[in-house]
């Protein structure tokens, strides 16, 4: 018998069965975390060229000013 | 109480990041035009390449996404457009042509900038609860703005672009726009009732490129308006991207990741000018790309378009819908 049976065979005395309780949405959290994984990881990898490779001599209007 | 606070926080925050570099750079830059040191350089990469890269986040958002591909012309075909032009002039074009192909980019860029200005004047009398900016006080800003971008491309070595002619009839006339916008404006403020905090946002956008015609050193005259803009926008987008209503760590690190990565591509790509055919094509994507920030920007910010306003209003609520000041 499946919850939907069970709640349409309840008479309107009876106590309204709670559904059960949805187990944890384990894939979308692992994802949720790998994502996070990926762009700390990204954001690492950009810091330490940033660090490598330094920032161009920096031009008054940003950019290509200094041409 | 909270959204007073946060709208508060707000409004000094953008008049701080607007007037604290061009007043600071205005007075300390050093008089004979070189680059005020390290710190200052990470500074004007965040405030230059990492704020145009930011943009890109706008195509992360999923509920976003929809709306830029419903409007390919804006969102899609011209910023293509742009980068596979901007590398096609950048590789057929050389010495004093791309100079004055570069100068018209630094006009709009300028123009994109005072843009923004008038955007953050208009966002500053809505969050106050303030009658929206009239025809008059808009136009003024738009003067001054094109004032300020004649009074920048008249003088080139402002923007340290060698090979550009000097034009001083345009510097000058740039200034008699600047002044004429300035007292257009002065008169318009007149018309409105005071309130001190929408008085100074106007006056800072009226201002905003007086340092051009009062300091002759390029760091002293445009680095600060540069990093001033740069840093407007990244408050915004922080602010945008950080709202309550969204998975906020996520979106503020995917915003950090576009911003650094593609701004460091677009650092390293700036001034490429002078070397080979890959190296001048790489140059002109910079361009290309810059553009497209402009015209990206022109449209994702417009409140009179209803899903601009809508998205922008359910994430800055206490910006764009505070509760009226009656009176």
């Amino acid at each position: 018998m499946s919850v939907l049976d069970e709640v349409t065979d309840a008479g309107p005395n009876d106590a309204t069965p709670s559904p059960p309780a949805l187990p944890p949405d384990e894939p979308e959290g692992r994802r949720r975390w790998l994502v996070y994984l990926v762009l700390a990881v990204v954001l690492f990898w950009t810091v330490v060229g940033i660090v490598l490779f330094g920032i161009n001599d920096a031009s008054a209007a940003g950019g290509c000013g200094g041409g | 109480m909270a959204a007073d606070t946060a709208r508060r926080a707000f409004l000094a925050g953008w008049l701080a990041v607007t007037l604290v570099p061009v007043v600071a750079l205005a007075l300390l830059a050093p008089a004979d035009g070189t680059a005020p040191g390290a710190p200052f350089a990470a500074v004007l990469f965040v405030a230059s390449s990492v704020h145009v890269a930011a943009t890109g986040w706008f195509y992360t958002v999923p509920e976003l996404r929809p709306h830029l591909l419903a409007r390919p012309a804006r969102y899609v075909y011209a910023p293509a457009a742009l980068v596979v032009g901007g590398a096609a002039v950048a590789e057929l074009l050389s010495g004093r042509t791309l100079a004055w192909v570069l100068l018209a980019f630094f006009g709009w860029q300028f123009f994109h900038f005072q843009k923004q200005n008038l955007g953050l004047a208009a966002l500053t009398a809505r969050a106050s609860g303030a009658p929206a900016l009239t025809g008059a006080e808009r136009r003024a800003l738009l003067l001054t703005g094109t004032g300020g971008l004649l009074g920048i491309c008249g003088q080139p070595h402002l923007i340290q672009l060698a090979g550009a002619p000097h034009l001083a009839p345009v510097h000058w006339a740039g200034a008699g726009l600047f002044g004429l916008g300035v007292a257009a404006g002065a008169w318009a403020l007149t018309r409105r009732a005071a309130q001190p905090t929408l008085l100074l946002a106007l006056a800072t956008g009226l201002l905003f490129f007086l340092p051009v015609w009062l300091v002759d050193s390029p760091y002293a005259a445009v680095a600060g308006l540069t990093i001033a803009h740069g840093l407007q926008y990244l408050l915004l987008l922080a602010l945008v991207a950080g709202a309550p209503a969204t998975d906020r760590p996520l979106a503020l690190l995917v915003l950090v990741n576009v911003a650094l990565l593609l701004g460091l591509a677009l650092s390293r790509m700036a001034h490429l000018h002078g070397g080979g055919t890959v190296a001048r094509a790489l140059f002109g994507v910079y361009l290309g790309l810059s553009c497209a920030h402009f015209v990206v920007d022109a449209g994702v910010w417009r409140l009179r378009d209803e899903f601009p306003r809508t998205f922008l209003t359910r994430r800055l609520p206490y910006l764009l819908a505070p509760e009226r000041v009656s009176g």
